[in-house]
């Protein structure tokens, strides 16, 4: 599947997840990688978030893990993944840095050219320097763009103390130096799109059919801490998110898991609506059960999880959540 | 103005706060019996007249040199952002306010401003705005007619809040006056974490539409602290407000420096 199909993809289910729906624009999880925001931040036509730098670097932890260490703005992200073979990257898994899950522990920081420093409480802390050393990278001019038409990566070494350990130890990293760098600009403004229509002329509308995805949505929160799922079938494809969010005191812990499968048997639902079954894939595991009843109320059941770093078998269902289903006529 | 609608359901791009079960008791709001006395009038509903239909909000009179500030959310005052587009229609503040009735009168709008960060970004993390209002039809001026509460900068989150609004959507009907009292600070929203600027607090108080810009008042009430910004639809029973830091502290003295 295109790269651009699934972004559309992902941008739907964005738009479609209950809380996210009215949400800020500013609201994609900075945690998430720089390639996965702005590809939602073009599909959104969101504005980038103006010029600046993001500092970052990769350490090799046990387990298969990796532990990237993102500063831009005041904010710095440690985000915790096990990144997949070669053999079996796609182009989704592009969209979460080459992860089909990510944890990733937010917190506010100080973040300069030279430096990034942040606390992370009882997991850990990051403060380090960053050395330019060796190349400086341009990538390739971007068309159609206002402001910077390309980006340009300053390679160098960050010195100095990063020690991080994950809940249980799941994770831990103890370091003095890493090889990473530090680009910019943060975003670039450029359209992908090669046709500009005229607000000054009218033009034809060609009338289609509708496009309406089916989505099955089921989320719980209380107070800081949230756990949504989304179900979006397009097509013969069907793609499955879960987002874990909670806040724990000065930093925040947000996971992410993405998925897609076949939709014949991922996603099967009947002409009411009132009873559909969802079989994702990795890194999800059982089924879930959504049921409506006549009154309108809906249950949602199973023994559905997702495992994200850190948390093996997440569970996904419950009387807690509320879950809708949805699909156009 | 019965027929007003709640402002933040209006506008585009804004998280929508309602209901759709009734609340916890342990966090619902109570209606204040006689929203005229001394402790209560300081708060008022906002009524916005816009293309879309009449909008509606909640503010708080605040002491001020020119005795006319009044203190909401900043979407209540422009939708944010570069593109943001400023509420400067008629808007006017109603203390007090009850079932249509304007106890000490309807004082309008004259001057609005929001946090320069709400401006220029839109992040919830600034969702602060104030208004200076004209004097009513018997020519007071909005703290001589009610008075005002105080007003706190750089305090630290972990405060006790009585939470003022005039929710509108249901369960309630935005015709009295509502508070939750003693409502200790939760923490901080996970995605406040993400946007530039100081954490944003969360409280349990089940507001919904309306009651957006409503005042978070410590102190016993004297002493205004946050104002209701959001709410998800999935957790009534949960509030967000905006810290009070020092890009709130400049608003007010720009509000409170107009003459």
């Amino acid at each position: 599947m295109r790269l651009s199909t699934l972004s559309a993809l992902i941008a739907c289910a964005l738009c479609l997840l209950p809380s996210l729906a009215a949400a800020d624009p500013l609201d994609i999880p900075a945690a998430a990688p720089p390639q996965f925001r702005a590809l939602l931040r073009a599909k959104l036509h969101m504005r980038p978030p103006g010029h600046g730098f993001e500092s970052r670097f990769t350490l090799k932890a046990q387990h298969g893990y990796t532990i990237t260490v993102v500063g831009e703005g005041d904010v710095v992200v440690v985000e915790v993944g096990r990144p997949l073979s070669h053999g079996k990257r796609n182009p989704l898994e592009e969209l979460l840095g080459f992860k089909q899950s990510v944890t990733a522990y937010v917190a506010r920081g100080t973040v300069t050219e030279r430096r990034i420093a942040a606390s992370f409480g009882k997991f850990g802390k990051v403060d380090v320097r960053f050395r330019p050393k060796g190349q400086v990278l341009e990538s390739g001019p971007r068309r159609r763009c206002r402001g910077a038409d390309h980006f340009t990566s300053r390679l160098g070494v960050f010195l100095g103390g990063v020690r991080f350990s994950g809940e249980g130890g799941y994770v831990a990293v103890r370091s003095h130096r890493a090889r990473g760098r530090l680009r910019s600009p943060l975003h670039l403004d450029c359209s992908s799109s090669r046709h500009r229509f005229s607000n000054r002329r009218a033009r034809p509308v060609h009338g289609g059919p509708s496009f309406v995805p089916t989505v099955l949505a089921a989320s719980r929160r209380h107070g800081v801490s949230s756990l949504e799922l989304l179900t979006l079938r397009v097509g013969k494809t069907t793609l499955f998110a879960a987002i874990n969010e909670e806040s724990l005191g000065s930093m925040a812990r947000m996971r992410f898991a993405l998925a897609t499968a076949p939709s014949k048997k991922s996603l099967v639902y009947n002409e009411a609506l009132t009873r559909a079954t969802i079989t994702p894939p990795k890194p999800f595991h059982g089924t879930g059960t959504y049921s409506a009843a006549s009154d309108g109320a809906t249950t949602w059941t199973g023994p559905l999880s997702a495992s994200f770093p850190g948390a093996p078998r997440l569970p996904l269902t419950g009387a807690e959540f509320k879950a809708t289903l949805t699909t156009g006529f | 103005m019965k027929a007003a609608r709640p402002l933040d359901l209006r506008l585009p791009g804004r998280r929508q706060i309602s209901l759709s079960a009734p609340a916890s008791a342990s966090s619902a709001f109570e209606t204040v019996p006689d929203p005229t006395l001394v402790a209560s009038r300081v708060n008022g509903a906002i009524f916005i007249e816009t293309p879309f239909g009449l909008g509606r909000c909640s503010g708080t009179s605040v002491n001020a040199p020119n005795y006319s500030v009044v203190f909401t959310a900043a979407h209540c005052i422009n939708t944010g952002g570069p593109h943001g587009r400023w509420m400067d229609f008629r808007w006017v503040f109603v203390p007090g306010y009850r079932y249509g009735q304007r106890p000490f009168g309807v004082f309008p709008a004259k001057w609005i401003d929001t946090t320069r960060q709400w401006r220029t970004t839109g992040s919830e993390n600034f969702d602060v705005g104030a208004a200076v209002v004209t004097r009513n039809q018997r020519g007071q001026l909005l703290a001589k007619a009610v008075g005002g509460t105080g007003i706190a900068f750089g305090l630290k989150a972990r405060q006790v809040f009585d939470i003022h609004g005039y929710p509108a959507e249901e369960p309630f009907d935005g015709e009295t006056q509502q508070i939750c009292t003693q409502t200790p600070f939760l923490g901080h929203d996970a995605r406040s974490f993400l946007s530039p600027g100081p954490l944003n607090l969360a409280v349990d108080c089940d507001v919904t539409g309306g009651a957006s810009g409503g005042g978070w008042t410590i102190s016993g009430g004297t002493v205004l602290n946050s104002v209701t910004n959001y709410g998800y639809g999935d957790d009534p029973d949960t509030d967000f407000g905006a810290y009070f830091g020092k890009e709130v502290a400049r608003l007010f003295h720009r509000a409170a420096g107009v003459k």
